[in-house]
């Protein structure tokens, strides 16, 4: 993902890290501000990064008071004071950002990376764990006791916060990179670039549950008792949530959000979710009863969608530099390889279990 | 009728080496990068893997070895001289060698074969795979399952810019901490003394490891084998070099 979508009571941010701009939406004055723009001449001068993979990323705190993203350049994070859009710090990271969150109720800023590494940035950037391959997605347990990651390496992993070095469960079982995790109650959500979606027992690691969906999996969101997928260069979104039956819990998908153009990332903030798309961004809710989702056509948010789509088209995205397509390719590839050893007679050791979908 | 296992003597060892693949066809570039990506085969997770495609006894209601799982680990185990050495001490354990380089673990696969075709009923509780260590060790064995690990003369890897390649790192220790279960040993040597203090200096820091007095170790059968079994040992002491070795013990994390 090179495009993407942050969203907090006041404020809107659409950025696309190819153009190396990061625009934020006021929702009270439908003001819109760069903020790579406010990076200082010395910023500016640096030529643009487009040779290294890069993913976009941004993260309101939960308090809405605090904003983090990664400019194209110079491996920064860059921190932001949300009341006025003024710069707090701009902090030098050691690799390119591939994930941004905050903790949940003392607003430290996590920071994954493309070697695998975890940073906290609290005064000082504190190395927290480590993978051996890069960083996808981080989520950080409600009690702050625990942090979940996901890696290229078909890994999802608890480990205790602060101290990550200290694993609580490894999460075996998926077939290619995991692309996202999200905490749905007492469970782990995963997605995959192996088309699944896995249901994890938080306590125990255990798998629960697997749902094949037609194609890869590119994040995973939690919204309330339910979760937002978005698919690999498709027009959907997905709804799921978990149900017991028969004393099993399962995943369950309730709903599919079609949109007129690909889905580039998800965005949510309280009982709303936010959908950015090639052309526009899409706000829908979630009511009460958790099951239905609106999709919002208010005529006061009409200026809200109009300015944000004329943002988001002048975005460009260069597919060579776009990590999530690097890994998608990269995994077909793999599977090419498997399948060819495989008719040349030279049949793998193991049982697959399952042929990944090549389309 | 039980099975039992009976050490080879001396001059059988020898006599059995005859037989035994020859090193000098199996010769590789000494590393290969060990967080390059290769296509390895590889279980998903545990549960996945069918260990009685290496140690088919795990089937036979009649060995030591019945529907037990792996629980020492070689890591780096090159040539396999202390899989072959640990056997008939630990009959009632299985034993597993990870190499990373083909043709060494091809050889030592062999030799094991030759070992089990030559002695039947012995060398039934050693294999060798041919992996990514600092990769895939939660894909093979769960939480706790390692009682003891092995890292004989790991390579040395002496750039500082090649220092994240060591095998033993602030990563990977959280891994092997993870496979190990409490008080569970892991032995380290090395000729090299800047790789010693490395190691020292790393398992002493992680949190999850306690260092294992000299005292302690006296009565531990396994320490006077680890100088010498192994290939890599020999060379040593063919070549008067030194050996360091460091003894650490995976203890509760004391924050919880
Ligand atoms: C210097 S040799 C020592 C071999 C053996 N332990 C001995 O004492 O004779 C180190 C071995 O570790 C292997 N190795 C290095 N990195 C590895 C990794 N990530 N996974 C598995 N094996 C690895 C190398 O291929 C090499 O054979």
């Amino acid at each position: 993902m090179t495009f993407c979508l942050a969203v907090s009571e006041k404020a809107v941010v659409v950025s696309s890290i190819d153009v190396d701009k990061c625009y934020v939406y006021s929702l009270d004055s439908g003001n819109v501000k760069n903020l790579t723009e406010s990076l200082g001449e010395a910023y500016k001068n640096i030529p643009i990064n487009n040779r290294d993979l890069q993913k976009a990323c941004a993260s309101f705190s939960a308090d809405g008071k605090l904003f983090a993203y990664n400019p194209n350049k110079g491996k920064l994070l860059s921190i932001w004071n949300t009341t006025d859009w003024t710069l707090v710090e701009n902090k030098t990271l050691a690799k390119h950002a591939t994930n941004i969150v905050f903790t949940p109720k003392t607003n430290v800023i996590i920071v994954g990376d493309k070697k695998g590494d975890v940073y906290a940035f609290e005064e000082l950037p504190v190395r927290i764990l480590g993978h051996s391959s890069m960083i996808l997605d981080i989520c950080i347990s409600d009690n702050e006791k625990y942090i979940v990651t996901c890696d290229n390496d078909e890994k999802v992993r608890v480990s205790h916060y602060p101290n990550g070095k200290n694993i609580v469960h490894y999460m075996m079982g998926h077939e290619a990179y995991v692309s996202g995790i999200c905490l749905l109650n007492n469970f782990i959500l995963s997605g995959s670039g192996d088309s699944t979606l896995r249901l994890w027992d938080f306590d125990n690691g255990d798998l629960l549950d697997k749902l094949t969906l037609q194609t890869a999996i590119q994040s995973v969101i939690e919204i309330g008792d339910l979760a937002a997928i978005q698919l690999y260069n498709s027009k959907e979104v997905h709804i799921v949530k978990t149900e017991k039956k028969e004393n099993k819990w399962n995943i369950k998908n309730i709903k599919t959000i079609q949109l007129e153009n690909n889905v580039l990332d998800l965005a949510v903030y309280s009982n709303q979710l936010w959908i950015l798309t090639g052309k526009s961004v899409h706000k829908y809710t979630i009511d009460a009863n958790n099951e239905i989702i609106l999709k919002i056509e208010d005529v006061e948010m009409s200026h809200t969608f109009e300015t944000l789509s004329n943002l988001v088209k002048s975005f460009v995205c260069m597919e060579n530099t776009n990590l999530m397509v690097f890994l998608y390719n990269k995994m077909i590839d793999k599977q090419k390889r498997i399948e060819q050893n495989v008719n040349n007679g030279n049949p793998p050791v193991l049982q697959h279990p399952k042929r990944l979908k090549t389309a | 009728m039980e099975v039992t296992k009976r050490p080879l003597q001396e001059d059988e060892t020898d006599r059995q080496e005859l037989s035994l693949p020859q090193k000098k066809y199996y010769r590789q570039r000494a590393h290969s990068n060990p967080i390059a990506d290769h296509d390895f085969d590889y279980p998903s997770c545990p549960e996945a893997y069918d260990w009685s495609t290496l140690y088919p006894d795990v089937t036979n209601a009649k060995s030591n070895i019945y529907n037990k799982r792996v629980e020492m680990l070689d890591i780096g185990c090159g040539y396999g001289g202390l899989l072959v050495t640990l056997s008939p001490m630990f009959p009632d354990s299985m034993i597993l060698g990870m190499e990373i380089r083909v043709k060494v673990s091809q050889y030592v696969i062999e030799r094991i074969k030759a070992l089990r075709a030559n002695q039947p009923n012995c060398y039934n509780n050693i294999a060798c795979i041919r992996t990514n260590a600092i990769k895939y060790l939660p894909n093979f064995f769960k939480k706790g399952q390692i009682k003891k690990m092995f890292f004989l003369y790991p390579d040395p890897h002496f750039k500082k810019s090649k220092h994240k390649w060591r095998i033993i790192n602030d990563t990977t220790l959280s891994e092997y901490a993870y496979v190990l279960a409490e008080e569970a040993l892991v032995y380290t040597v090395t000729d090299v003394k800047d790789l010693h203090e490395w190691m020292v200096q790393h398992f002493s820091e992680h949190g999850l490891f306690k260092r294992v007095q000299d005292d302690d170790l006296k009565d531990d059968p396994v320490v006077d084998k680890l100088y010498e079994s192994s290939e890599e040992g020999k060379k040593v002491t063919r070549n008067n070099g030194d050996k360091f070795l460091a003894v650490f013990m995976r203890i509760k994390d004391s924050d919880l």
